[in-house]
């Protein structure tokens, strides 16, 4: 009888003893956690505040750096010149105004007899238009002379100056270069310059009209 | 009486927000993943930024190859030389975003030549690739834009991948 009467109320003990457990393990969720592995509330509250932080500072930091690339950014066009393709593309941000098959120098070597020695290659490098012309005049050099076996006339000899084999248009880069248009228009895409930058007329005129003194070219 | 101890119990459970605690700390734990996620993406930002700063003031060209377009982009300062677009070939590793620099240019022949960035990535001409050194893995270029970049680039140029 007392066994049954035990039994009859087990149910209620168990009840009873998951009714304290709960009390006692779900007592203070917000109080600080005993386990080391398993972070409080509150403990993570406090690290998503601190990532909080981390995020902006860099968010701030990042644009910091953005705004400071932005401001070398300048709208104006710029020509790029690839000596190995012999194309020259004119260039303003990201957008490609012109490209034109060009003329560069032809990496011969010229030696004369007293020693002089003329490598006739096109400048690489950052370099800028230091003026225009219209109508540009060629100061023959004297490699020209040696290339043909004549011999070189004094410095301010007039034969030294010929008209009409530079094109329409000239533009300035310095040291005797200069980007100009040419007769030899079927050799544009080779390497057949002494130097100079060798472009074809229609593309001459828009280079010409495009830009000023002081845009920059690259050339690689 | 079972009945008024389980109702008890439930509604104790419901009061101390067993269930919703543990809602709560999921949640957290979401946000605190996604936060530092966004954080690395933040720092690998940053150290792209700070890549091209560095660049825009030497007088260096350099390359940035975009993964996911398959694209590159030949620089020097701020301003745009060359854009080009690249395939890939085996083997088909994954290649790690930050800076790379050309450690070896190699000039096997006239077409068969090479631009070797350390253990990342080799650059080679499409169709003339050099088959040595296997398990690096190699972009290719077509012949003109190879020849471009080529030319343009010396040992010591850097470069800087991302994704």
């Amino acid at each position: 009888m007392k066994t049954a009467k035990i039994n009859k109320n087990a149910p209620h003990f168990a009840l009873i003893l998951i009714l304290l457990s709960v009390l006692h393990f779900n007592s203070g969720p917000a109080m600080a956690s005993d386990d080391p592995v398993r972070p409080s509330i509150d403990e993570l509250k406090s690290q998503i505040s601190l990532l909080e932080q981390q995020v902006a500072d860099l968010e701030e930091e990042n644009q910091g750096i953005i705004n400071m690339l932005k401001g070398l950014d300048d709208e104006e066009p710029y020509l790029v010149v690839d000596t190995e393709n012999n194309r020259l593309s004119m260039r303003q941000g990201d957008h490609i105004l012109l490209t034109a098959i060009v003329g560069t120098g032809s990496r011969q070597f010229l030696k004369e007899e007293t020693g002089r020695n003329w490598m006739f290659e096109s400048p690489t490098g950052s370099l800028t238009v230091l003026g225009k012309q219209r109508d540009p005049v060629w100061i023959r050099p004297d490699w020209s002379y040696v290339e043909e076996n004549m011999p070189v006339p004094p410095e301010n000899d007039p034969d030294r100056i010929v008209r009409g084999v530079l094109g329409k248009y000239a533009l300035i880069l310095g040291n005797g270069y200069k980007i100009h248009g040419t007769k030899w228009t079927k050799l544009l895409g080779t390497h057949f310059t002494h130097g100079c930058i060798s472009v074809g007329d229609e593309d001459l005129e828009i280079l010409f009209n495009s830009v000023k003194t002081g845009t920059k070219v690259y050339i690689y | 009486m079972s009945a008024f101890l389980l109702s008890v119990l439930l509604i104790t459970m419901n009061s101390t927000g067993w269930g919703q605690e543990d809602d709560e700390r999921r949640k957290l734990l979401d946000q605190q993943k996604a936060l530092t996620g966004k954080i690395e993406d933040l720092r690998h930002e940053q150290d792209y930024l700070l890549f091209l700063k560095a660049l825009s003031s030497t007088d260096s060209k350099y390359l940035i190859f975009t993964i996911s377009s398959r694209t590159g982009r030949l620089k020097y300062k701020n301003r745009v030389l060359k854009d080009f677009r690249f395939s890939d070939s085996l083997p088909r590793k994954r290649m790690e975003r930050g800076e790379v620099t050309l450690t070896k240019k190699n000039e096997f022949s006239k077409s068969r030549k090479e631009l070797v960035f350390g253990k990342s990535f080799i650059l080679q001409r499409k169709g003339f690739e050099v088959r040595e050194n296997l398990t690096v893995p190699r972009l290719l270029l077509s012949k003109k834009d190879f020849r471009a970049v080529f030319n343009a680039l010396e040992e010591g140029s850097r470069a800087y991948v991302i994704p």
